[in-house]
């Protein structure tokens, strides 16, 4: 076990992560720094990490964590401060998901954080609030409300918040 | 499978399909060195804070009131930062209901989204095209009600030179968070890049960002500078452009029309939708607002008081009861239901307080509960503690004060 475990956890995740952290954040730059950051600490600590039953959703909860700790710097409040700097890198994606990826940027980062572990990871109501430290009754109002916000941008299903 | 989990899966493929990981060694190499300072940054940190101790006693006994700058200051004087406000250039944004002024060497750029505009010194114009300017002022006019969720350490309150109220906060920021620069591992304090925010109190009219055109807006400013040397060259400047900010048209008071008839006591009544949550461990953050019950429209002014209690009983702690007025119009600024769930899109009946050091010693096994004017009393579950984990820390008994404080 180390280093050559570690490689293999990287290589056979990184792609997978970082789609889901683009998705929150909007930002492949800042996607991709925060993941590497992410990867950095989970190898400093590689021999406790590896020993959890997921490696992967420790390595995305602090990359989520570094993603708040960020947002909330520039004031949560204050969409204008998220996005104070550089316009954010996009790559190239068809209209449709364009619109997708900017509705996403215009929703509260808890939001996108909640639709994104629970619509793309697939995790349920309860592991999302493990996962982001937060009550299920939060997740479950905050899907809602994403949902909700999209489904007027998106003319999707905005189909029942689940129970559990 | 439900469509947006696949139009999620389709961004998130199709927007990483082209980015390669980055090699495994880099990482690795990054990893060994956090685990190498992990030790050392303890008494790196006792020993910085020993040497701030002496450099500011030095500059106290010196009696040195200004600050000193930081890197090279600049061998002469920009422009702008000569150039008399009373030959500014105005920017005008008739849409979102915003004009300010800036210096004429000045550059100006709209951004991608609505309502907001970046005006950065001149050295800065090429870097704007492909770059994030290195010092810049973002305004973003136009967007929601200008107080928001999470209470934020140091805020300031303040009025613009047109009576404009608004929320001040001042932070820094490491540059390996912001989208487009390197990360480092261990950026020194001179290095931080430094950001001011301003939120403030627009008013209501139905010029804002879509979909929420009338009722009361907000005007977001972020005053960003990459290092101290930009900070001390320009940031007189910046304010100046977030002082010369007003309304192109008059707006009507964010409290709403204080003409209508006074709301009855069964119009309305408070709502908490079991928003809460924890602005750092140390801190519990709860709001909600108020629902509009039916009846004609009219306008609230109602007294608040949030009280922390153990079997019915007020707990003895600084600020327990603590009470707060929300004022505005019913229903316009009622908190509404969409989806079947509350939406809190925040405005002026829109209500917060946060509960410092709630997890003390004795405190455990507490409720809180709102009463309201209209005789209404709402109780509130207490805070529930999170399972720690080595990124997300518990709450502790730090021996600081336990106090109940409405936000802002």
């Amino acid at each position: 076990m180390g280093d050559d475990s570690f490689a293999a956890f990287y290589i056979a995740s990184y792609q997978r992560l970082l789609g889901q952290l683009f998705a929150v954040t909007g930002d492949l730059a800042e996607a991709e720094n925060l993941l590497q950051e992410a990867y950095a600490r989970a190898f400093a600590r590689w021999a406790q990490v590896h020993a959890y039953d997921r490696p992967e959703a420790w390595v995305r909860r602090v990359a989520l964590n570094l993603a708040a700790m960020a947002a909330r710097r520039l004031r949560r409040r204050a969409a204008a401060l998220l996005r104070l700097g550089p316009p954010p890198a996009v790559p190239e994606l068809s209209p449709q998901l364009l619109d997708l990826h900017q509705a996403l940027r215009g929703l509260p980062l808890g939001q996108r954080q909640v639709i994104v572990l629970h619509h793309l990871v697939g995790l349920p109501v309860e592991e999302v609030a493990r996962e982001l430290g937060v009550p299920a009754g939060t997740v479950k109002s905050r899907l809602a409300r994403g949902r909700g916000a999209l489904a007027h941008v998106l003319d999707i299903d905005r189909r029942e918040v689940p129970q559990g | 499978m439900n469509d947006l989990d696949d139009r999620l899966q389709r961004l998130a493929t199709e927007a990483t399909r082209h980015v390669l990981a980055p090699d495994v060694e880099v990482i690795m190499r990054r990893g060994r060195r956090r685990r190498a300072l992990a030790g050392p940054v303890l008494a790196g940190t006792v020993a910085l804070a020993v040497v701030l101790v002496a450099v500011v006693a030095v500059a106290a006994v010196r009696g040195r009131t200004d600050r000193p700058p930081v890197g090279p200051a600049p061998t002469t004087a920009p422009p702008s930062t000569s150039i008399p406000a009373d030959r500014w250039k105005t920017y005008t944004d008739a849409a979102h209901n915003l004009r300010l002024r800036y210096p004429p060497d000045w550059v100006v750029r709209r951004r991608h989204q609505e309502g907001m505009v970046t005006l950065a010194p001149a050295e800065q114009a090429r870097r704007m095209l492909a770059y994030p300017p290195t010092f810049a002022v973002t305004v973003g006019a136009g967007g929601g009600y200008y107080i928001g969720e999470a209470p934020e350490p140091g805020m300031t309150r303040g009025r613009l030179p047109g009576g404009e109220a608004y929320l001040r906060w001042e932070s820094e920021v490491d540059p390996s968070a912001r989208p487009g620069v390197t990360a480092s591992t261990a950026p020194s304090a001179a290095g931080r890049a430094r950001v001011v925010g301003y939120s403030v109190d627009w008013g209501r009219d139905c010029k804002g960002v879509t979909p929420y055109r009338c009722g009361p807006h907000g005007v977001h400013v972020t005053i960003h500078a990459n290092d101290p040397t930009l900070w001390n060259r320009y940031i007189s400047v910046a304010e100046g452009i977030v002082h010369s900010a007003s309304p192109v048209t008059p707006t009507r008071p964010s409290s709403g029309d204080r003409s209508l008839p006074a709301c009855r006591p069964d119009q309305w009544r408070v709502i908490w939708p079991g928003e809460h949550g924890f602005s750092g461990a140390q801190r519990f953050f709860l709001s909600g607002g108020v629902q509009y019950l039916g009846g004609p429209r009219c306008h609230l002014r109602a007294r608040l008081e949030l009280r922390i209690e153990r079997d019915g009983r007020r707990l003895p702690l600084p600020g327990n009861p603590s009470a707060r007025t929300v004022e505005g119009d019913l229903p316009e600024d009622g908190i509404t239901k969409d989806g079947g769930s509350w939406v809190m899109r925040g405005g002026p009946l829109f209500w917060s307080w946060y509960w410092q050091e709630w997890c003390n010693k004795g405190l455990d096994g507490t409720t809180l509960r709102l009463s309201a004017a209209n005789g209404q009393r709402l109780p509130i579950g207490g805070p529930q503690p999170i399972k720690p984990s080595p990124d997300f820390p518990a709450c502790q008994d730090r021996g600081q004060p336990s106090r109940l404080a409405p936000w802002p």
